[in-house]
């Protein structure tokens, strides 16, 4: 158990920009919820009736009418979404078993404004910067303590998807 | 539940998931097990921080907390094994900061429109504490006042630790478990974590490196409110019941993540006075104002605050 907290002066570190924290691809996230299984791509586009009752029955927003979706060699869903909160954006997959069950939810990217952190290029500009803080920073800050984001908006994201699975997908 | 496979230990493999959970990003990261061990073992963390979620939500009416919420009044309510050691961890804190630390602050987080009224339970008493709950034989809990406990201040550490638990035997070579900034870190390198402090653009930004430790952050800051002329946020002092960290964004180190999760609340409200507290438990806490800058408090571990310029 060993600890230090390294105080950087603001100069040394680039302008906080819009990021990404990437997490999954959406294959790996395929083969996480689904092992083993092939996907076959059946996106839907959502008509205006469509989306009206969606919004009705989900109670949640409806960003697009196009909603990316793949079968799965199991008889599941795969459905990639993105929803967004105040300062940050989501992409998330959730995988719905045969029997219309969540068998997963995996977040893909979590974009925010300092997640910029972890991206190398951030990173290439601090190692110029001195000797002695490339030495001590070497590799990155993978970790951010003091953020909590909210995860409502997901949740309105997975009535929505679930929703749009009862009423289209599972009847297709 | 997880059978180890062949170990296989190798540095460049890395697997980071995340999903939405405890009301929150939780995040799990391996280092040095192929894809499919990694995502094995990330399956028995998350589970790990489910059962959390389903024994210890304040929002969920079958939830142990929920439970109690309606009927411990009563009559004595069992709860899961999992419940009553973050209870008696809670307590004990409690005790230990003279009830600056209390889960029975939900009445107030209520009435601020913090958290939602729970369904079928009577209206606290204002005047219940920690004081008013008994830990029973068998795992039980009952109240002696009408009062409402609310768990958000400690579990999210305790889910943290209880992933980190059940991820252990898959032999990562490095792992951390993040949920929203409450995170353990444990394996062989050391982890940088940013402390996101609101500073003004000039001031120096915080990075923590650690090994084999807990971490913890609270801050009042970006959850302000008004409720009617008081000020209003999601950390309440247990003894004054007046918000808490309006001002100030703390994090503290300790050896376990729910401990370094409840000790933020007793930091905010009590900055130094709170050293006493954090050297029980082995912890370190940093204090963060704008007006004032970092603060070290404690240091029961080796302490090295650098300024580097």
């Amino acid at each position: 158990m060993r600890f230090q907290l390294l105080l950087i002066p603001p100069a040394l570190i680039a302008p906080a920009v819009v990021q990404a924290a990437n997490y999954l691809t959406l294959e790996q996230a395929q083969q996480a919820i689904f092992p083993g299984e092939t996907f076959t791509p059946a996106d839907l586009v959502l008509g205006k009736e469509q989306v009206e009752e969606l919004l009705r029955v989900s109670r949640s927003p409806v960003l697009r009418s196009r909603v990316r979706a793949w079968k799965t060699s199991g008889g599941g869903w795969f459905v990639l979404d993105q929803v967004y909160g105040r300062d940050d954006r989501i992409t998330y997959v959730i995988g719905i078993d045969a029997s219309g069950a969540v068998r997963g939810i995996e977040i893909l990217v979590c974009d925010s404004g300092y997640e910029g952190i972890r991206n190398p290029r951030w990173l290439g500009q601090f190692y110029g910067a001195t000797h002695a803080v490339a030495g001590a920073m070497a590799g990155t800050i993978a970790n951010i303590s003091g953020t909590t984001l909210s995860v409502e908006h997901i949740t309105e994201g997975v009535r929505r998807v679930l929703a749009t699975h009862a009423l289209y997908l599972s009847r297709g | 539940m997880y059978s180890p496979r062949t170990p296989c230990i190798s540095r460049a493999d890395s697997t980071e998931r995340a999903r939405p959970l405890l009301g929150t990003t939780v995040s799990i990261r391996l280092e040095g097990l192929p894809r499919a061990c990694a995502n094995d073992a990330i399956d028995c963390g998350f589970a790990a921080v489910e059962c959390v979620q389903r024994l210890m939500s304040f929002h969920e009416d079958a939830s142990d907390v929920s439970r109690a919420n309606r009927d411990a009044l009563a009559r004595p309510v069992q709860v899961h094994p999992q419940t009553y050691a973050v209870l008696r961890q809670a307590q004990a804190i409690a005790e230990e900061s003279a009830g600056v630390f209390d889960i029975c602050v939900a009445g107030r987080l209520v009435e601020w429109g913090i958290l939602p009224p729970p369904r079928a339970a009577g209206p606290p008493d204002p005047g219940a504490s920690w004081r008013d709950i008994e830990l029973g034989p068998e795992y039980t809990l009952r109240f002696h006042r009408p009062l409402w406990i609310d768990l958000g201040g400690i579990a999210k550490g305790y889910a943290v630790d209880r992933a980190i638990e059940a991820i252990a035997p898959a032999g990562a070579w490095q792992c951390v478990v993040n949920a929203g900034g409450d995170l353990r870190v444990a394996g062989r390198a050391t982890e940088r974590v940013l402390l996101d402090a609101e500073r003004d653009p000039g001031d120096a930004v915080a990075v923590l490196e650690i090994e084999n430790l807990g971490v913890a952050s609270s801050s009042g800051l970006r959850h302000r409110r008004r409720h009617g002329d008081r000020a209003a946020g999601p950390h309440v002092h247990g003894r004054t019941g007046s918000v808490i960290g309006a001002r100030s964004f703390v994090s503290v180190i300790a050896p376990t993540c729910v401990v370094a999760d409840a000790l933020t609340k007793v930091v905010m409200a009590q900055r130094r006075r709170a050293l006493p507290v954090l050297e029980r438990h082995g912890a370190t806490a940093y204090w963060h104002s704008q007006r004032l800058g970092w603060r070290a408090i404690g240091g029961a571990a080796p302490l090295s605050t650098e300024q580097m310029q």
